[in-house]
């Protein structure tokens, strides 16, 4: 009943108020009556009962609290007297509402991504219990994947798969479309049903003889307008009639993705040999039991490899097996890196924060009078402290709301910005209730910790200790040059890491050379003879064409989408632990890539099938192994040597990066194309062409070319070498733009900070440097004397920020580019540049006031 | 420690002092309807001037008693013609001063006892 009352008393809490007077001033008079009666003269009745009263003011907000809800009220009552007071100071409230609005928002918006990729369980039934199992090699072959399954007891059901791409024929146009092959547990494992039709049946894996296929979401809503009659047709993948027998849910197009950086578009049964161990190209995912966990999987399956262990041979022991669950399997690749960004933002935020405080200081100065007078009227400190406070809290709140309307055009952005697949999970990264709280509570979190030190010292009324808050600035100060410093030198890292990623030569050319990638199909093109052929045939068209000057074919693209390493023995020399690319190529490759020749002679029209293996080696080999002596002549093998597949070495070629832009040196072992023994080695194929013009112009007469030679074979991908190289960037683009951006951020944040407190103290202290002119301080000394205050604090955070930076940078080798955490020319450079900037801007403040005219100045008090 | 076993006993104290005040309100509030200047005048005078109530603890201490619905106030008319706000008891209010009575009397017993007066 009591909180009734009070509920009561707060709606009508208006007239309340009127109460509290009527009967308080009937309380002064009938005490001024009394004290009349006493004999006293009525003035003097008068001032003592209003002495004897004391502070009316105090009394009626004792009385208003003890209407208990009344915090509801005051809180509504500090939130008015909040907005009242933000308008009156625009200039204020927008630089923190903006400055708080981005450390909030982009705070928010790397929340909603990790939210997504990485806290959000996997949309899969019971998905904390999938994990990955991962070999020692990283992947397994059928007869592992077999005997994994036959002897764990914590694993309920698993699954092999891959991932390919197969072409779709019959219609008007080829079409490469992505594959996942799977073994048919994998729909159990991954607790996902076809929406439409079935899952593959155990016999359709072991004999592939029934053809079916399933297809996803996207492409039979792409391909097929989400007809449901497709159930039963027939399509044509590889030159292979396959059934449609079911469709995936929406949901399930995800899972593919989160392996291939993209949606598959098919799925089909894996055929696998239980006997086959000597590829090793399956992933293995897995369901564990319900009552065991990802670590008790982990003990068991380590137990059981260990004893395996013991029966391998002597190059393949020791590796391990690695248990991981699906979800942070999932993320592995992005892990780190949204780390970094959150740390980046949260620094960012900090230096929000500071920066609002110290305008919040600057601000208590001004206010005191204000507080002193509110106090007189009988507001408690406490009850002070709470109305600064609510004015910070509904700057911050607001501040959140700004922010997460900003987070539904930064995550878009962001997400677009992020090269294609290197996010996971995009579907679930989402603005929704949970951002919305984390927004909201990190804002009110904010205002608290940017508002308390500022509205304790502003109610602090004994103006003696008032000088602490110079101390407190400063302290701020140094705390946000500190905080910068970290992401300035961040970011100089990875600029620095970027350019020299750009500016490494690559080792070949980039201007003018287009490529066009087949995946030829291994049902089609069964050995290695019709695939020469095939090349051989496009190759001839291609170099006949108008505007080509030159074109070749190597088996991987350099920056391209598959590089095959392995081990090479030389002849009469043990086998060495370097591991080296193996790519195909053509006589024409180099010469078009323009890779300089170094030593010996290119690949020739001699080289072919019947003559004598051939092979060219790059020069780190030719250094590493054979020093000052000339290699040509020499023999190696790309096999085991007992086979006995000699290769002569004939050339010596320039290094490139092949893998990616981030490698350093790639050394290679390059082979005719017309000597490749394997299939699996020639299946995926690049023309280079060097054209006269723009490399684009070529590119539909190149793709005709194609089709006139195999009607049904579809481009995997036309790109110009210089796309392939903006494409490798793009990653370590995405991550220096964020932190570049980030770090601009900070330092737009912190020279605000710094300008403002040396506002602030030459404002203070005009008529201190008008008598000091008066007195004969050049101008020179004035600069000293107003400056130096400042910029002790500023060199302070300097040297708190590269002790911080030194500690901290570490977690960015992962991004480095031939660069080090601990980069002397980094580490020296942002300090500089910081205090370039801070020197700015307390000289601009600084140089307002020696242009002050000391009579001008003295009469400013 | 020195610290937090004064800030107890300092606690201990308010404590009874507005218990004290509550009681010495509903006492004054027995026989009639009062304004709150009333009350103080009454609580002044029979404690012979010893127990002067500030304006700074009643009114506050009215309101809280009111929103423990032992006491209800209404305005009338004062002596004087003026507009003034009367308290009175309400029945809960009657229970609550018999209660607080016993109480102090058993306290005061207690005491008198320790100090050797029984």
């Amino acid at each position: 009943m009591e909180w009734l009352s009070r509920l009561i008393a707060l709606l009508r809490s208006k007239r309340l108020e009127t109460e509290y007077d009527d009967e308080l001033s009937f309380h002064l008079e009938m005490k001024e009556r009394d004290n009349l009666a006493a004999g006293m003269t009525p003035e003097r009745a008068r001032r003592e009962a209003a002495l004897h009263f004391g502070n009316q003011t105090r009394v009626r907000e004792q009385c208003r609290e003890s209407n208990g809800f009344s915090w509801v009220s005051s809180l509504l009552q500090d939130l008015l007297y909040g907005v009242r007071s933000l308008r009156k100071d625009p200039a204020f409230t927008v630089t923190a509402l903006l400055a708080l609005t981005l450390g909030i928002g982009v705070n928010t918006a790397i929340f909603t991504v990790i939210r997504g990729v990485m806290l959000l369980p996997l949309p899969l039934p019971k998905a904390q219990q999938i994990v990955m199992i991962r070999s020692s090699v990283g992947s397994w072959s059928p007869k592992g994947a077999y005997e994994l399954a036959r002897n764990s007891r914590s694993v309920e059901s698993l699954a092999a798969f891959t991932g390919g791409t197969m072409a779709l024929t019959g219609n008007a146009e080829p079409r490469q479309l992505w594959s996942m092959i799977v073994a048919p547990s994998f729909f159990t494992v991954l607790g996902v049903k076809p929406a439409l039709g079935r899952p593959f049946t155990d016999r359709e894996a072991i004999d592939g003889s029934d053809g079916v296929v399933i297809l996803n979401d996207e492409f039979w809503r792409a391909a097929f307008h989400a007809h449901p009659a497709v159930i039963g047709r027939e399509i044509t993948l590889d030159g292979r009639k396959r059934t449609v027998i079911g469709v995936l849910p929406p949901l399930a197009s995800q899972p593919s993705s989160y392996w291939f950086g993209r949606t598959a578009d098919i799925v089909i049964p894996a055929v696998l040999d239980p006997n086959e161990d000597h590829n090793a190209y399956l992933q293995v995912v897995a369901r564990l039991k319900t009552d065991f966990t990802a670590q008790q999987a982990q003990a068991e399956l380590s137990a059981i490899d260990a004893e395996q262990d013991r029966f391998r041979p002597a190059n393949r022991r020791g590796g391990g097996i690695h248990v991981v669950p699906l979800q942070q399997a999932v993320a592995q690749d992005i892990r780190t890196l949204l780390l970094v960004l959150l740390g980046a933002v949260a620094l960012v935020l900090l230096i929000a924060c500071a920066n609002i405080a110290n305008l919040l200081l600057a601000r208590a100065g001004a206010r005191r009078r204000e507080m002193a007078v509110r106090a007189s009227l009988g507001a408690s400190r406490p009850r002070l402290i709470r109305q600064l406070l609510t004015e910070s809290v509904l700057l911050s709140g607001c501040s959140g709301l700004l922010g997460i309307v900003l987070c539904y055009w930064t995550v878009p952005l962001l997400l677009r910005l992020a090269p294609a697949g290197q996010i996971p999970r995009i579907a679930d990264i989402r603005v929704d209730g949970a951002v919305l709280f984390f927004s909201l509570a990190l804002s009110l979190l904010t205002g608290v910790v940017f508002g308390l030190a500022p509205s304790v010292h502003a109610t602090r009324m004994n103006m003696a200790r008032a000088g602490r808050s110079r101390n407190l600035r400063g302290f701020l100060v140094a705390a946000e040059v500190a905080l910068t410093l970290v992401l300035l030198a961040g970011a100089g890292l990875l600029l620095k890491s970027f350019y020299r990623m750009m500016h490494f030569p690559t080792g070949f050319e980039r201007e003018h050379i287009l490529t066009v990638t087949v995946a030829l199909p291994d049902r089609i093109y069964t050995t290695t003879v019709p695939m020469r052929r095939f090349y051989e045939s496009v190759l001839e068209r291609v170099r006949s064409l108008p505007g080509v000057e030159s074109a070749g074919m190597v088996s991987s693209l350099p920056l391209g989408i598959q590089w095959f390493r392995g081990d090479f023995t030389i002849e009469g020399q043990r086998p060495n632990d370097w591991m080296v690319g193996k790519p195909n190529v053509s006589a024409d490759y180099f010469r078009t890539m323009a890779i300089p020749l170094l030593r010996g002679r290119f690949f020739d029209a001699h080289d072919t099938n019947t003559a004598q293996p051939v092979a060219i080696i790059t020069e780190s080999i030719a250094r590493r192994f054979w020093g000052d002596r000339d290699p040509i002549g020499s023999r190696l093998t790309l096999d085991d040597p007992k086979d006995g597949h000699w290769l002569s070495v004939v050339g010596v070629v320039g290094d490139i990066k092949q893998e990616k832009l981030a490698s350093h040196i790639d050394p290679q072992v390059y082979v005719p194309f017309q000597q490749e023994q394997k299939t699996f080695f020639m299946d995926v194929g690049s023309f280079v062409i060097r054209t006269r013009q723009d490399a684009s112009s070529v590119a539909e007469a190149v793709r005709k070319q194609i089709q006139t030679v195999d009607p049904d074979l579809p481009i995997y991908e036309t790109a110009t070498v210089q796309e392939l190289v903006d494409r490798s960037a793009a990653s370590p683009r995405f991550e220096t733009r964020l932190l570049t951006a980030f770090a601009a951020l900070a330092l737009v944040l912190a020279s605000i900070g710094i300008y403002g407190v040396a506002a602030y103290g030459v404002s203070q202290r005009t008529h201190e440097i008008g008598v000091r002119r008066a007195l004969g301080a050049g101008k020179a000394d004035i600069l000293r004397i107003v400056m130096g205050g400042n910029l002790r604090y500023v060199f302070a955070g300097l040297t708190l920020g590269i002790a911080g930076a030194v500690a901290v940078t570490r977690v960015l080798a992962t991004f480095l580019y031939e660069v080090e955490p601990r980069d002397p020319l980094v580490l020296f450079l942002a300090p500089v540049l910081l205090s370039a900037i801070a020197l700015l801007a307390s000289y601009l403040p600084a140089r307002k006031a020696v242009t002050v005219q000391p009579s001008v100045a003295l009469r400013y008090e | 420690m020195a610290h937090a076993t004064h800030r107890m006993s300092r606690e201990l104290k308010t404590d009874i002092l507005q218990g004290t005040l509550d009681l010495l309100i509903l006492k004054s509030l027995e026989r009639e309807a009062k304004h709150g200047y009333a009350i103080a005048q009454t609580i002044l005078e029979s404690s012979y001037d010893m127990l002067r109530v500030e304006e700074g603890s009643l009114y506050p201490a009215l309101h809280r008693i009111q929103h423990k619905g032992w006491i209800k106030a209404e305005w009338g008319v004062s002596e004087n013609n003026r507009r003034a706000k009367y308290y009175k008891l309400t029945p809960a209010g009657r229970k609550q001063l018999a209660a607080e009575e016993e109480n102090w009397a058993r306290l005061t017993r207690a005491v008198g006892g320790v100090l050797g007066y029984a």
